[in-house]
């Protein structure tokens, strides 16, 4: 068959083969090597949504499963300012945000508006001694001065928190205040690794009812908490140890209600952290 | 004058009555975040195997940071089977739950899904997070990645490292005849894949900024030279034709320039490349081994190790080679691999000291050593994109395995815990971590 192919189209047919041969050779000794192509980028685009309709939830009856159920009270009833902070407004139509050149696959994000829900924690009558207490996980920092450094810190703080906590001792004894710190210790989970952690001094107010629950709180420094996501966390660490049901109701003496019907407590890592 | 005076002290004596009880609370307790995540909802859709897989990998995702504990399924009182959630949070509370997830996963006609979530605060009864993903289905990993590090950041305040990869150096084979490949994965080990093919060896990859390069040494044609892998071509190219040898590469945060030691007449001195003009530029000029660079993350700073007064120290220069500092001073032991966190306040190192091998991190400035782990040898730590965890590669002594490996990643947290290994197939060394995906 190739026979009758003219010689000269022949010939030009291997010479095009043996510089194609030529090519392919100089082109995998120039680079070390040529691997495959590798897709690993995938491109994504943002839009933002309306808030959406929750439907009411269904309640579960899993009786036998939840033996853990028997060991608790029933859960107050919800609190109507509750129930009115469920109800969102219709879902609105999506409006897509401009969209990225999409190369891809893409991933459209949208996001799901804050619904609004009471500040008031929801009264739990769950004993305390029901609840499992967490492990403290013992220190883990493991610092080439660690313990040195720990105790430093830690005089240092109590001269800069004994001012104002003698002013507090004047009216409320050293045992009282003891008690309350040790309960909120239970509660405090404490944000680990933040960046600058000795800087997240969180100090809130609390107006307490005379049955030593919580009545209302409020983070003092508010602009820190809308422009620092750092603060807002440890802000709202905090504020998760005053809404535990551990610390509800705060260990205080009832007898001395007038003294600590306002409270303010300050949230210090400082000389937990150790860095 | 002298009623006034006892007017003056009652005033004064009573300042501390009338003052609000002040409460300084500085203990607390280190416990993993109790976070309840029931199987995000797929109805009756067929995407119950997508919605099982990311509720899968969230849940991995968060329990391997060590800072979240799932409430197993089997405690939940409230029915979580629908596409809306409205949380009972005295429900939520009962079991202890700090945090709560609820998701759903709907497709649609163009094979994609959309996936939504809502993440609640159940002890301050309120909603901190939402979103909903719409993407193609093959890439329901990135998905819940991405959401997973929306919840990490909403719950510790930090930047997530879930939606990134690890390049790292695979080694098969006996020491006289090791393979040294690299290798790209997802950063919990998914989508591992080999990047060269194990001819000559490869050292230090380092991912570029944008995560589309890497930079790496390789013994190609017996010499170490440093090139960049374009991981969307599969190209590789040799970064420079220059007389001595290059290693240890790093790209600039910007990504345009290249800093790397270049070894000549048995002297190794640090230079940049500028990518783009392929501009050269000399930092260090002194008869020592100066190595390891890596800058800080505006830029204006290198670290580097370097033995110019006896045993190999780290210092710190300007981007110009002006103003070297020395900042390590142990006594006694060697720093090496210091590489400089990406949010700044750290710098993390290999220490040496009486023939064992440690990681940590110091200040900028030489202050705050702590030692996060210690071993046989331990080296190379790298960053997570968000600073808040290390990862690093262990040998263990020779004749010695675990698990069937001579040498492994593993990852520790900043604060010295939970150590890691990081699941490769097969022996493991010098990682390194990748900002996010953009």
């Amino acid at each position: 068959m190739i026979k009758n192919i003219d010689p000269l189209k022949r010939a030009a047919f291997f010479s095009t083969l043996l510089h194609l041969g030529v090519f392919a050779l100089a082109f995998l000794t120039i680079s070390p090597e040529i691997t495959p192509l590798i897709n690993l980028e995938q491109t994504i685009t943002a839009d933002l949504v309306s808030e959406k309709d929750l439907k009411p939830a269904k309640r579960q009856k899993k009786a036998s499963k939840k033996p853990k159920q028997a060991t608790y009270a029933k859960p107050a009833p919800k609190k109507e300012i509750n129930k009115n902070a469920v109800v969102l407004p219709k879902k609105e139509k999506a409006v897509p945000a401009p969209t990225k050149p999409k190369k891809k696959e893409k991933v459209h994000i949208q996001k799901l508006e804050t619904k609004k829900a009471p500040i008031q924690k929801q009264e739990d009558s769950q004993k305390k001694g029901d609840i499992k207490t967490k492990d403290q996980k013992p220190s883990f920092l493991k610092s080439v001065k660690n313990l040195e450094q720990q105790q430093t810190i830690q005089k240092e703080e109590e001269k800069k928190a004994s001012w104002s906590e003698k002013l507090g001792e004047a009216i409320f004894t050293y045992q009282e205040m003891a008690a309350l710190r040790t309960q909120m210790a239970q509660c405090w989970n404490i944000p680990v690794g933040a960046k600058n952690a000795e800087e997240l001094l969180v100090e809130m107010t609390l107006e307490v009812n005379p049955d030593a629950t919580v009545k209302s709180v409020k983070i003092v420094d508010q602009a820190r908490m809308a422009n620092d996501s750092f603060f807002r966390t440890a802000a709202e660490s905090a504020l998760r140890a005053i809404y535990n049901p551990l610390c509800s109701p705060l260990h205080l003496p009832l007898n001395k209600y007038e003294k600590w019907k306002t409270l303010t407590l300050v949230f210090n890592p400082r000389n937990i952290l150790g860095f | 004058m002298k009623r006034f005076f006892i007017f003056f002290f009652i005033v004064l004596l009573s300042a501390p009555v009338l003052a609000d009880l002040k409460v300084y609370i500085t203990q607390g307790s280190y416990r993993s975040l109790p976070i309840a995540l029931p199987d995000f909802y797929s109805g009756e859709n067929k995407e119950s195997a997508a919605a099982q897989e990311i509720t899968n990998i969230i849940r991995a995702n968060l329990s391997r940071t060590g800072l979240f504990s799932l409430i197993d399924d089997e405690d939940f009182i409230q029915d979580t089977q629908t596409d809306e959630l409205e949380p009972e949070f005295a429900d939520w509370r009962v079991i202890n739950a700090e945090a709560l997830v609820h998701g759903n996963i709907q497709s649609n006609d163009k094979k994609q899904i959309k996936t939504e979530f809502r993440l609640w605060d159940v002890l301050a009864e309120k909603q901190i997070a939402g979103l909903a993903l719409t993407t193609p289905k093959e890439n329901q990993r990135r998905v819940a990645h991405m959401i997973s590090d929306v919840i990490y950041n909403r719950m510790t305040g930090e930047k997530g490292y879930f939606d990134s990869r690890i390049v790292y150096v695979a080694e098969t084979g006996p020491p006289n005849r090791r393979k040294k490949r690299l290798a790209i994965m997802d950063q919990d080990g998914a989508n591992h894949r080999f990047l060269t093919s194990g001819d000559y060896i490869v050292m230090t990859p380092r991912f570029s900024p944008k995560v589309q390069k890497i930079a790496y040494m390789a013994y190609f044609n017996e010499t170490p030279r440093v090139y960049i892998l374009d991981l969307e071509t599969g190209q590789q190219k040799l970064l420079g034709h220059f007389k001595g040898m290059t290693f240890a590469p790093r790209f600039s945060p910007v990504g345009n320039t290249i800093i790397f030691s270049m070894a000549k007449n048995g002297n190794s001195d640090i230079y940049t490349m500028n990518l783009d003009t392929k501009k050269i530029k000399r930092l260090t000029k002194d008869s020592s081994i100066d190595t390891s660079p890596s800058f800080s993350p505006d830029g204006k700073k290198v670290v580097f190790n370097s033995d110019r007064h006896g045993s190999q120290q780290l210092y710190v220069m300007d981007n110009d080679g002006k103003n070297v500092k020395r900042i390590s001073f142990g006594e006694r032991g060697r720093y090496a691999t210091p590489v400089w966190s990406p949010r700044g306040d750290w710098i993390a190192f290999t220490k040496m000291l009486s023939g064992t091998f440690y990681i940590g991190v110091m200040r900028p400035d030489g202050s705050g050593e702590r030692l996060l782990s210690e071993s046989y040898l331990d080296e190379g730590p790298t960053w997570s994109p968000n600073g808040r965890v290390l990862l690093f590669f262990r040998e263990y002594p020779p004749g010695e395995s675990v698990n069937g490996k001579q040498s492994a990643i593993f990852s520790i947290d900043l604060t010295g815990d939970n150590l890691r290994e990081i699941i490769t197939p097969t022996d493991a060394s010098d990682p390194a971590w990748s900002p996010l995906i953009p």
